[in-house]
């Protein structure tokens, strides 16, 4: 599958995986994004991008279902978690600016453009954002399952994991 | 006894950071500062690596200027080969600069600060927010998105991806500009124009209930150091480095940007992985200077494009007396008539009648082992200065981003403006985001920030001199 170009029409699922490059561990969303674009999905489109920022609320709006894709600290078991997520309208502190939240572009989509998609986060689990391009092998292990939890999520729909 | 109040980190900017104010015994404000409080290694990081590489490696630091420091790089890889680039590569690399620079300044205007400018300083922090406003302010929330995405656009119909693209290539660009692309971006700006317009209007309109943070902003005499065309005008591209006084006196004017070390040094203070440059004939911290887009429109003699230069005459206005504007407020401003610049500059290259000349790249191999880029980023000035062994490696980097330039104002700006909000042992809501709201007015980009998920949150914090914490707030 190809990234979609700019004028065409928008698929029916999104993916979304964001994070620095340079930043070890913290570029394993951005990697799932890689992997699913490379393996491609039916009636997907792939951002693959550094942070997350306003103008995606227009992308999201635009879609049924969006995926995003992002590190996490990891905790004790290592495992990624996928989990559905739901706008953050009403929320006190919103992150979005330089870097916002999957919520925040959600309560955008809603309030600017009466958009409501189903939304799940993946968040894989990491050890270290120290400069330096290397994954650990923990965050690796993540980014494979991430992969194939997200083919799952935009094949089927509604089960996570 | 003396406090420190501590803003931990510092919300609405891009990278880790955070603010400390000292009171003194008497409860009043001594002192503020503005820690960046995250170590960048790319520098160390691109030792080793083939010097062409660095455009592509350095624009992964940040991804909401990857073109400035694309930009940058390429310039410094063009002194290394010693290269002449073609016209139609020069104006390739300046249409794309121009699509960035909107889309940065869109967010920083429309998303980061409108909330304050629309909002209101004192609104509640719950609703102060991107989210508030979109909910107060719907249409200006989509224009700034819309604004944002077309900046976006033309980067991604130029340069194949909106981030960290690989289409600048040491010698020029890697293709050439087409009539689909061309036809396109021409299409998208006169509502681009309108929206910038309005948005000045909305700005003039609300400047009068901002009298206390205009006064109090970053509002004190420095220089003001950028980039200037040849002739005294604005180019955020090229040109020659030109620094003024608070009275708009020139001080040094033509400096060659890739001697920038004879005239700027880097200072470090103990308590911020980030180094304060200044103007060396002045010494440290007396040549303290500002970058950015108040710099650059209190720098240049003219904008260069009718609707940019109309605003430019009004933006003037702003000192009584002829100096320069002094007040870091006006930084949005100045990023208005900025974007207006832009989009006009755009207009122009793509209507220049070789625009689609397809020699856009000329090739060579290093003829020295030094090389220095310099352009004006979103944020100012920014500096890509490279040593090569015999292999082409980099053997030694120095980057000196916009942000950096701007940080002993920055210290100052929040110094200024908590002594006129702060006042006792407790920091009010409306006191705390004035604090913050000066560090906006810079539109600071620490980047290279990580966000992993969960990790981002703004504590407050008050100290006793010996470090003891009297008093702690914290923002989820």
């Amino acid at each position: 599958m190809k990234k979609r170009a700019p004028d065409s029409p928008p698929a029916a699922g999104l993916l979304i995986g964001w994070g620095n490059e340079l930043l070890g561990d913290d570029a394993a969303g951005r990697r799932v994004a890689q992997a699913v674009e490379a393996e491609g999905v039916p009636g997907v489109d792939v951002i693959d991008i550094h942070q997350l920022t306003p103008e995606l609320a227009l992308r999201v709006a635009e879609t049924h279902r969006v995926i995003f894709v992002d590190a996490c600290p990891a905790v004790q078991d290592g495992a990624i978690r996928v989990e559905p997520i739901y706008s953050g309208e009403g929320d006190d502190q919103p992150g979005v600016g330089h870097t916002g939240r999957p919520e925040d572009l959600l309560a955008m989509a809603a309030m600017l453009y009466d958009a409501q998609p189903e939304a799940w986060l993946i968040a894989v689990p990491a050890r270290s954002f120290e400069t330096g391009e290397p994954l650990s092998d923990s965050a690796e292990a993540g980014v494979r399952d991430a992969v194939e939890a997200a083919k799952r999520l935009l094949a089927r729909g509604n089960t996570p994991g | 006894m003396s406090k420190t109040i501590t803003i931990d980190p510092v919300t609405r900017i891009e990278g880790h950071s955070k603010i400390t104010i000292q009171l003194n015994d008497q409860g009043q404000v001594d002192e503020a500062r503005f820690h960046v409080t995250q170590f960048r290694g790319f520098e160390k990081f691109t030792e080793g690596r083939p010097y062409y590489e660095m455009p592509a490696i350095t624009a992964r630091i940040c991804g909401i200027c990857p073109i400035s420091h694309l930009l940058a790089s390429a310039k410094a890889c063009d002194d290394l080969l010693g290269v002449r680039i073609p016209p139609a590569g020069d104006r390739a690399r300046r249409l794309l600069h121009m699509g960035q620079t909107v889309q940065s300044h869109a967010l920083s205007f429309f998303h980061l600060s409108a909330p304050d400018i629309l909002l209101g300083m004192d609104a509640d922090p719950a609703k102060r927010h991107v989210l508030g406003l979109a909910q107060a302010h719907p249409e200006i929330a989509k224009e700034g998105i819309w604004l944002r995405m077309f900046g976006q656009q033309i980067i991604e119909w130029l340069a194949g991806r909106r981030i960290h693209p690989a289409w600048v290539v040491p010698g020029g660009v890697a293709t050439p500009l087409t009539a689909e692309v061309r036809d396109k971006i021409l299409e998208g700006i006169p509502r681009a124009i309108e929206i910038t317009q309005r948005a000045l209007e909305l700005w003039r309109g609300v400047l009068g209930e901002f009298k206390d943070e205009i006064a109090t902003f970053g509002n004190f005499p420095t220089h003001f150091l950028s980039l200037t065309a040849p002739d005294g005008g604005l180019d955020l591209y090229d040109g020659n480095l030109r620094l003024r006084d608070a009275e708009r006196g020139i001080v040094a004017d033509q400096l060659d940007p890739t001697a920038y070390d004879e005239h700027i040094g880097e200072a470090v203070e103990p308590w911020s992985y980030l180094k304060m440059p200044f103007y060396k004939a002045q010494g440290y911290p007396e040549g303290i200077y500002r970058v950015g887009p108040l710099a650059r429109l209190n720098n240049a003699d003219h904008c260069g494009t009718e609707l940019a230069d109309k605003e430019l005459a009004e933006f003037r206005k702003l000192s009584a007396d002829g100096g320069a504007v002094l007040s870091s407020f006006h930084y949005h401003y100045a990023r208005l008539i900025e974007i207006l610049y832009c989009l006009e500059t755009a207009r122009e290259l793509l209507n220049h009648p070789d625009a689609l000349d397809t020699n856009v790249r000329a090739k060579a191999q290093p003829s020295r082992r030094e090389g220095v880029g310099v352009a004006e980023a979103p944020r100012g000035t920014l500096i890509h200065h490279y040593r090569i062994n015999e292999s082409d490696q980099i053997t030694w980097a120095n980057l000196i981003i916009a942000t950096g330039h701007n940080n002993m104002a920055m210290n100052r700006g929040i110094t200024q403006a908590a002594k006129k909000f702060v006042h006792g042992d407790r920091i009010e809501e409306g006191a705390l985001n004035r604090v913050e709201a000066v560090i906006r007015c810079y539109d600071p980009c620490l980047s290279c920030s990580t966000h992993a998920l969960g990790q981002m949150t703004l504590r407050l914090q008050l100290l006793d001199p010996n470090g003891n914490v009297l008093d702690e707030k914290a923002r989820a």
